[in-house]
């Protein structure tokens, strides 16, 4: 129903890439589980064995919208969640240690570690002035943040150690950019963006995500279109443009009468 | 004090090891570096490993966390009439050496309170 909780997903996924200890591995709505296998290798991406970063828009709630729009996108619950397994982390085959980073091993109070500075990479990669991805989604993130929750977990019941963070934003973002009416901030830059990716995926998304704003289309029908009127909503505020109106149709404007002070009518007629 | 059920007990772990175990090294460690103390051993013993669940990051079903991890718990069960003289620990590690890949393990914890094997539960590493 959004193309702003979209927005958000890509522009935070692209700031967080390549930026933390989990390097390429942040996932826009990671669906299904990450497993290492009998080789020790990981399931997602490039199987370089990393932590994960994964983004989700949850829940939203919009509070009494104007008439029948559906143009506000309300208070928005971003979910952010990281985690390390023991499996996510690679082992020397000699000695047997696991190294986190070089010098780092895998202890219990490593992985949090690791945990909390990706936590602390992400709020720095998303307040980062010349993280381009980061702007966009700040200019998403218009109404500032209401709620900023961090969750954690850890256990071994699974047949892994594992330990995980969790960061549940409850954000109010920017409207709806209007179908028929000009393009709102930050939607170029992300369109530009977006098609100058190396992923065909991102690609493709940005021409879907413009092809759905489409072309402008006149005031009345913006308005129409933004607060979900009837052409008798529209009529009775006195915002139809002209008779026609009824059955949804504009004509075409051809002529018009012009009285400027009581004067005599003036007929204008297209040339 | 020996029980009088000793002699049949030895004689039935051996019976099932001699088809069921596989060669397992065990690679000691003390807080996840390599333990100097100790060496690493190999030794036949049953490695089960049931089938991967996909559980929620917190273990459970629960709605709160969305990501995913998919993981088995494994069992290793040691006949320790055969190998009295070895020592596991919490943090150690075990590879399969039979198994394609030769996966390895960590011992997450043990149960050395039976009195025909010692039952370790693995989880992946």
């Amino acid at each position: 129903m959004s193309l702003v909780r979209v927005a958000a997903r890509l522009a935070i996924v692209g700031a967080l890439r390549d930026v933390t200890e989990a390097g390429t591995h942040v996932y826009d709505s990671l669906i299904g589980g990450i497993q290492v296998d009998a080789n020790g290798d990981l399931n997602i991406g490039d199987g370089e064995k990393r932590p994960f970063i994964s983004v989700f828009t949850d829940a939203s709630k919009i509070e009494k919208p104007d008439l029948r729009s559906f143009s506000e996108t309300g208070l928005t619950e971003i979910v952010v969640e990281w985690g390390i397994s023991a499996g996510m982390v690679e082992t020397d085959p000699e000695t047997f240690e696991k190294h986190i980073v070089a010098g780092l091993v895998a202890t219990d109070r490593a992985m949090e570690f690791t945990l909390d500075l990706i936590g602390r990479q992400i709020a720095d990669a998303l307040s980062d002035p010349a993280n381009q991805p980061a702007e966009i989604w700040r200019s998403i993130a218009s109404g500032g943040f209401h709620k900023v929750e961090l969750a954690r977990t850890s256990n071994d019941r699974g047949g892994a150690r594992l330990a995980a963070h969790q960061l549940r934003i409850t954000v109010s973002l920017m409207n709806e950019p209007e179908k028929g009416e000009p393009i709102p901030e930050p939607f170029p830059e992300l369109f530009e963006w977006l098609a100058a990716s190396g992923s065909p995926t991102d690609r493709k998304i940005g021409e879907m995500m413009a092809a759905l704003l489409g072309p402008s289309d006149a005031d009345w029908v913006a308005l129409r279109r933004r607060n979900g009127m009837t052409s008798g909503d529209l009529l009775a505020m006195g915002l139809g443009p002209i008779e026609g109106e009824e059955d949804g149709e504009t004509p075409e404007m051809t002529s018009g009468v012009l009285v400027v002070n009581d004067g005599e009518p003036i007929e204008v007629i297209e040339p | 004090m020996t029980a009088n059920y000793q002699a049949i007990r030895e004689r039935s772990a051996r019976a099932v090891d001699a088809v069921m175990a596989e060669s397992i090294l065990l690679a000691p460690m003390s807080d996840e570096y390599a333990d100097p103390s100790r060496v690493k051993i190999e030794f036949k013993a049953v490695l089960r490993t049931g089938g991967a669940k996909n559980t929620s990051l917190n273990g459970g079903m629960g709605r709160d966390w969305v990501s995913r991890i998919v993981a088995g718990r494994a069992q290793l069960h040691i006949d320790r009439a055969a190998n009295t003289a070895l020592v596991c620990k919490r943090g150690d590690k075990i590879q399969a050496l039979d198994r394609p890949g030769q996966p390895i393990f960590e011992i997450l914890d043990i149960d050395d309170r039976g009195h025909t094997r010692l039952v370790i539960d693995l989880g992946e590493a």
